[in-house]
Order: structure tokens, then C-alpha cells, then sequence
């Protein structure tokens, strides 16, 4: 079963010295996650981010999980952090642009690029980090062929508008990917708690993922389709859900 | 301490990171943190933290993944303070 997970971290709302104490980044890392700080290009990177930087990927491990497995609880100690492939060198950036899309084209040098083991699975990310803010996507594809995925900054940080405003980012992405416009699509949470798109009145074969914090929005969505054309323009109706 | 003073004792724990702290007057055994109460799951390890704190207690991984809702926190921070009675 096919499946969507991201994370985003808005860095402007971590406590730094909290996650700089033991108690409480042991809680979310195990020892051999510790040292894959010093034990990897991470040097030019504050601790706090490497902290949350792997927040971000366990929680886009969980997401992506809970759509395949009913109940599951989120357990950051048992989704284990391999290995993280950081790019050369660390640059912090500021996010600057409102808002940022993936080409499924581009280079991926500046992604943080994670291996995963969650029970009997493995996944991977890509993440991107910026001064303001780290963004995680997790695939059981190492290629990330068929993910999409986004990032923008919104004005007015209440949850309601977060989870309006990301909605709305999702769903033109969607519109932008998928010809003809589609007026009727919807994001609904599904009995589990996930999102799903909705075409009218029937359930769209895509898995989506949405992931809102303080001024920050992002989702992942899973194209996967042999109808999928070079051009990166598919047919909707393809994917309703059987 | 009964579960009644921990809750009203827990309010205090979850009232920082809640946007709506309106939601906490009709809380009971079954809201959840997150999907209830809207906290953000940034904020958890936070929380667990600061249940520590104020009951005094260690909270175990095992048993922080149980803290889903507000009667699951009240089991774990029952059985850490029984541990150390």
C-alpha cells in the first residue's frame, strides 16, 4: 500500500536551550542517532537543528505509516535513523520566497537525504532546512519519482487558517498537475485520521500528507501512475480509488 | 492526589502550548492532545517534560508513547507516582 508523510518544523518556535538538554532530546533520539552528529558533516549545524531535523523525519515516518496501519501510536524511539546524507557543504539560507515546490526534474544537492528502519520497513527522506524552518518528505522509493511536494509561509498562524491555507496549497498543486481543473476537489480526513482527497463524492487514489506549524504550511502527495506523461500531466480519472 | 486534581492539575501542564485554551473547560478522559485540543505534536516532548516537573516523576519512553489523551497521561503519571510512593 502506497502512501504520503511530511513533516515541517517552524524553528522560530523551539525552545533551543530546552532541546539542548538531555532529558529532552533523549526522548526523541537513541544513543546511535546522538552520534550520527558528530559522527557526520553536521559540524556547521546547531544541535537544535540536527534535533529537529530528526523530529521531522520520525514524524513523517509515523504519518506515512498510520495510513497503512490502523493505531498505530507514535513512538519516535522506534523509528530508527540510520544514516543521514547531509549536503556539501551545510549552508544555512533563509527561506526568502513565500513558498517553494519541487520539480521532480531538479537536482536534490541541497536535501538532507535520511535512511530509515521503522519495524520491517525502510524509507527515506529528504529534507530541507532553512533559517526559519525545516521541511521533511519520506517515500518508500529512494528515487522520490512520483512525490510532490511544498512548502510557503502564511500570514495568520490560528489553526483554522493553517489548515485552510494548506488545503488550498495542496489542492492547487494538484489542479496544476492534473488537466482540466477540478472545481470539486477536497481534502476530508478519512476514519484513520489521514487526508484524503475527495472528487465529488468519491475518494481519489492519491495519498496526501499536510503538515502545518506556527507561520510555516507543507504537504507531500504520491503521483504514481503509469499513465503519468513526460510532461508530467496525467488524467484524473485514473486515479479514483477502486 | 485523585484523577480529578490531575486533571485540573494537568490543565496547567497543556494550557502553554494551546492556542484555544477554551477548549481545556470542556476537556474529559477521552480528548486527545493533538486532534481535541489542537496541540502541536512539536509540543509533546515539551509536555512530557513538563509532567516530569511538576508531578516529580520519570516518564520512560514506553510509557511517554502512551500519552495520547488526557486518561492515557492520567494512567502514566498515576503509575510513576505509585512507583516512588
Amino acid at each position: 500500500m502506497k502512501s504520503a508523510g511530511n513533516d515541517i518544523v517552524a524553528l522560530q518556535c523551539i525552545n533551543k536551550q530546552r532541546t539542548n538538554n538531555f532529558r529532552f532530546y533523549s526522548k526523541i533520539l537513541s544513543v546511535s542517532e546522538q552520534a550520527l552528529y558528530y559522527q557526520l558533516r553536521f559540524a556547521e549545524m546547531p544541535f537544535e537543528k540536527f534535533v529537529w531535523l530528526l523530529w521531522s523525519i520520525k514524524e513523517s515516518v509515523y504519518k506515512y505509516q498510520k495510513r497503512i496501519v490502523p493505531g498505530l501510536v507514535f513512538s519516535p524511539a522506534k523509528i530508527i535513523i540510520q544514516g543521514i546524507d547531509p549536503p556539501c557543504p551545510h549552508i544555512a539560507t533563509s527561506f526568502g520566497s513565500r513558498q517553494w515546490e519541487n520539480n521532480n526534474n531538479e537536482s536534490c544537492e541541497e536535501l538532507y537525504k535520511g535512511v530509515i528502519i521503522f519495524g520491517a520497513d525502510i524509507f527515506y527522506s529528504r529534507s530541507k532546512i532553512h533559517d526559519e524552518l525545516i521541511s521533511t518528505v519520506v517515500s518508500n522509493d529512494e528515487n522520490f519519482e512520483n512525490t510532490w511536494w511544498g512548502i510557503k509561509s502564511i500570514d495568520h498562524t490560528a489553526h483554522e487558517n493553517q489548515s485552510k491555507a494548506v488545503r488550498e496549497f495542496i489542492l492547487q498543486r494538484l489542479n496544476s498537475i492534473l488537466p482540466g481543473g477540478h472545481d470539486d476537489f477536497h481534502i476530508e480526513k478519512n476514519p484513520l485520521g489521514c487526508p484524503v482527497v475527495i472528487m465529488g463524492a468519491m475518494e481519489m487514489n492519491i495519498p496526501v500528507s499536510l503538515a502545518h506549524h506556527d507561520n510555516f504550511i507543507a504537504y507531500s502527495l504520491l503521483l504514481e501512475h503509469p499513465l503519468l506523461q513526460p510532461d508530467n500531466k496525467v488524467s484524473s480519472t485514473a486515479f479514483c480509488a477502486s | 492526589m485523585d484523577r480529578q486534581e490531575i486533571i485540573d492539575e494537568l490543565k496547567k501542564v497543556l494550557a502553554p502550548y494551546m492556542e484555544n485554551k477554551e477548549l481545556l473547560v470542556g476537556i474529559n478522559e477521552q480528548t486527545n492532545l493533538i486532534t481535541d485540543l489542537k496541540i502541536n505534536s512539536a509540543n509533546l516532548v515539551d509536555i512530557i517534560i513538563d509532567a516530569e516537573s511538576k508531578y516529580k516523576i520519570e516518564i520512560d519512553l514506553d510509557s511517554a508513547e502512551k500519552m495520547i489523551n488526557v486518561g492515557s497521561c492520567i494512567d502514566v503519571i498515576v503509575e510513576k507516582m505509585n512507583l516512588k510512593a
